[in-house]
């Protein structure tokens, strides 16, 4: 039978891998952008003291969180085209990271809020400014400093567990891992590679979370 | 604060519960006729395009060259289904990452038909509908050279690496039902385990086996293929249009000794006889 | 779509199949979360000495597994241990992996916890004659594991979630019972249906019950 396997990565699998980087970037930019937006609302929901606005928020953040990562994905990818809605592979993906950093991040969202004294909101609700101008104004900019830390850290959680959207096939990172793998076998060089590049991706963050940290701390 | 914690998780379990199994239950209630009106080869027609799902990752049925297409003898199969007098479509392949995920993305409508070393199983085919063979392989073992395998018996109280969900898996729990079975999502990765002896032997396709026992000399394959394995295209179920031009196309296919040149030139071999002889 | 029918049937018949499964998952978790924190004290300890040769690697291994995939990590652990020719079966080499992953977070939670005690504390420890053990014992571990309370059990959380990846190495736990009886029933939809509701409900019971232990435990102030 004729030879098929390749003993030794060539210059396409280099293309391929930062091709895979790149998707990881982008996966990661669009999905973790939507669910920081989303997390803010449903943060301030959560933090609410109108029942049934930080019941739902609760709700949300709790089915999200005790539920795997994977589950969601296959639920989005699989099981919604059976209910008649199709979903491209991108948006799936883009979907499920979406979905799972607003949870997350939902929660440290209401514990930034949460930890801007009540004194201060009561003050500036005496001072006659509106729910919005107070958030605004007063205590996002206070809670915002303390939901860095673990905001970032999540982050990185997220970039690495976003490796899970390569069970749909999507041409990401650890899918490029797999395929070049299959294809030449090496798997240890593969995988080291593509361990640095999560690697690359993520440390920059890491020494931000680590700066504001030291920071929050100079000047708390 | 604490009560509301308990309150919402408790509530988000009975939502859970309460929201998904009805919703799937109630959709399951939709008759098959309701969706009837399905005709995958009119969606092909229109769309002018064709999505086949492939794999990309079992040579020499589908696999990625130096340049990281996707070549194979299913692919070829798939453009000559593209390509075809009265198709003449664009020709999209997807690449399927697992075995099991083939159902999975047919039946979610991801792809339009699977080409893709697909075994026909009877089980199988209460889930979705097989054409007819357009090749046969059989059910292979590949082990370590230092073991004595000369029967499929001999698998008892071996540790025995298998694709899950692959045909391989559930004849392995029937012919030798003392093994110890590992089970991993790719066929690459349990055949590292064998080579890394973590497992005794790998129970893949017949030409799996004596493709990757050619490439490293440490292995060996059984030379007795089990069990006759009918590769077919894989399509969803109630589309009897689409079903019918495969099957018609496959016979054109073999008729026209066009199938036969393809198997040589991927395999160096004479195909098996497609119609088994009784 | 396409006149797919939902059946539970085959996949409820197999149930205790797949909490034998979610019995593996919660094993390999509680195991790993005991390793680890012993695991990740003495790395706190390390991370925060003075000696070089101490915190450097500590450092280092902390940000090498928080910035690299765990996927990644028990792939290596599991074929890498063969390289060197130690034989590991999956289970072991699944807990290594999850152990060596989830040290690391566990070392700067319990670091945290240890810097946000206030110097004095140290101070009068020391001058009341502790050792430095005897510090850590009696002074430094009582207030730290209050503040550690929280974040360890949201770990404990992300360790049965996350140990669902070693399915990938062919240890029997859930994800990979249900995986099994994805392919053998075709009914993927309805078994990751089910599998996601048991493990919603596992977490769900844990998480509250750590946070009742918590309230029971810590609500006097030490």
């Amino acid at each position: 039978m004729p030879q098929y396997v390749q003993d030794r990565l060539n210059i396409y699998d280099a293309i391929l891998f930062l091709q895979g980087l790149g998707n990881t970037a982008l996966l990661c930019v669009c999905g973790l952008g939507l669910g920081l937006l989303i997390a803010l609302f449903v943060g301030l929901a959560r933090a609410s003291r109108v029942r049934w606005v930080s019941w739902p928020a609760g709700l949300y953040i709790e089915v999200v969180r005790d539920s795997p990562l994977l589950m969601q994905l296959y639920l989005i990818f699989f099981a919604l085209p059976l209910l008649g809605f199709q979903v491209p592979v991108f948006v799936a993906g883009v979907a499920t990271l979406m979905i799972n950093s607003s949870a997350f991040m939902a929660e440290i969202v209401r514990a930034g809020i949460q930890s801007v004294g009540r004194d201060q909101w009561d003050a500036s609700r005496s001072l006659g400014m509106g729910y919005i101008q107070a958030m605004r104004w007063v205590v996002m900019p206070q809670a915002f400093r303390i939901m860095i830390p673990p905001g970032v850290g999540l982050l990185i959680g997220l970039i690495k567990d976003s490796s899970v959207i390569s069970v749909i096939g999507y041409l990401e990172l650890t899918r490029v891992g797999q395929i070049l793998t299959e294809k030449t076998f090496l798997s240890f060089q593969v995988f080291g590679i593509v361990a640095a590049l999560y690697f690359f991706l993520c440390y920059p963050l890491s020494r931000v979370a680590l700066y504001a940290e030291r920071r929050l701390k100079a000047s708390g | 604060m604490r009560t509301r914690g308990w309150w919402g998780g408790a509530l988000a379990i009975a939502c859970v519960i309460g929201l998904l199994v009805p919703a799937l239950g109630l959709a399951g209630e939709a008759t098959p006729a309701a969706q009837a009106g399905t005709d995958t080869l009119q969606q092909v027609i229109k769309k002018g395009e064709l999505t086949v799902g492939t794999f990309d990752f079992y040579p020499p049925w589908g696999f990625r060259d130096a340049q990281n297409n996707i070549v194979g003898m299913d692919v070829d199969v798939a453009k000559e289904l593209a390509g075809d007098d009265v198709l003449k479509v664009k020709l999209t392949l997807v690449p399927v990452p697992t075995t099991q995920d083939r159902i999975n993305f047919l039946l979610s409508g991801k792809i339009d038909v699977a080409i893709s070393n697909f075994t026909a199983t009877l089980p199988r085919a209460k889930v979705i509908d097989f054409t007819d063979p357009y090749v046969v392989d059989g059910v292979g073992v590949i082990f370590r050279k230092d073991l004595k395998i000369g029967d499929w018996k001999d698998l008892n109280n071996k540790r025995v690496a298998v694709t899950t969900g692959s045909t391989g898996e559930i004849l392995v729990k029937k012919l030798a039902p003392q093994a110890k079975l590992l089970q991993f999502d790719q066929a690459s990765t349990a055949l590292l385990a064998v080579q890394q002896n973590k497992a005794d032997a790998q129970i893949e396709d017949y030409t799996y086996t004596v493709y990757h026992a050619g490439r490293d000399k440490n292995l060996a394959f059984l030379n007795k293929p089990l069990d006759f394995q009918p590769y077919c295209f894989g399509v969803r179920k109630f589309d009897q249009e689409w079903l019918n031009y495969l099957n018609f196309f496959i016979y054109r296919l073999q008729q026209s000794g066009k199938m036969k040149a393809l198997y040589k030139q991927w395999f160096g071999a004479e195909p098996f006889h497609v119609s088994p002889t009784w | 779509m396409h006149g797919y029918t939902f059946q539970f049937r085959d996949v409820l018949l197999e149930l205790p199949t797949l909490l034998d499964g979610a019995l593996t998952t919660l094993h390999i978790s509680v195991l790993t979360l005991l390793i680890s924190f012993v695991v990740g004290t003495l790395g706190a300890l390390c991370r925060m000495s003075r000696l070089p040769w101490l915190r450097v690697p500590a450092t280092w291994y902390v940000e090498l597994i928080r910035n690299t995939p765990l996927l990644v990590q028990l792939f290596f652990i599991y074929f890498g241990f063969s390289q060197i020719d130690i034989q590991v079966s999956s289970y072991t080499a699944g807990l290594i992996g999850l152990v060596v992953n989830n040290a690391a977070y566990l070392t700067e939670i319990i670091r945290a916890g240890i810097q946000a005690i206030h110097k004095g504390q140290f101070e009068a420890g020391y001058s009341l004659g502790l050792s430095f053990p005897q510090l850590m014992r009696y002074v430094v571990f009582p207030q730290a594991f209050r503040v550690i309370y929280p974040p360890m059990s949201n770990q404990f959380i992300g360790i049965i979630l996350w140990s669902s990846l070693v399915s990938t190495i062919s240890v029997q736990d859930l994800a990979l019972r249900g995986k099994e009886l994805a392919s053998t029933t075709f009914r993927s939809f309805e078994t990751y249906a089910v599998v996601t509701v048991i493990y919603v409900v596992m977490t769900f019971a844990i998480s509250a019950t750590l946070k009742v232990i918590g309230y029971r435990v810590f609500r006097r102030p030490a």
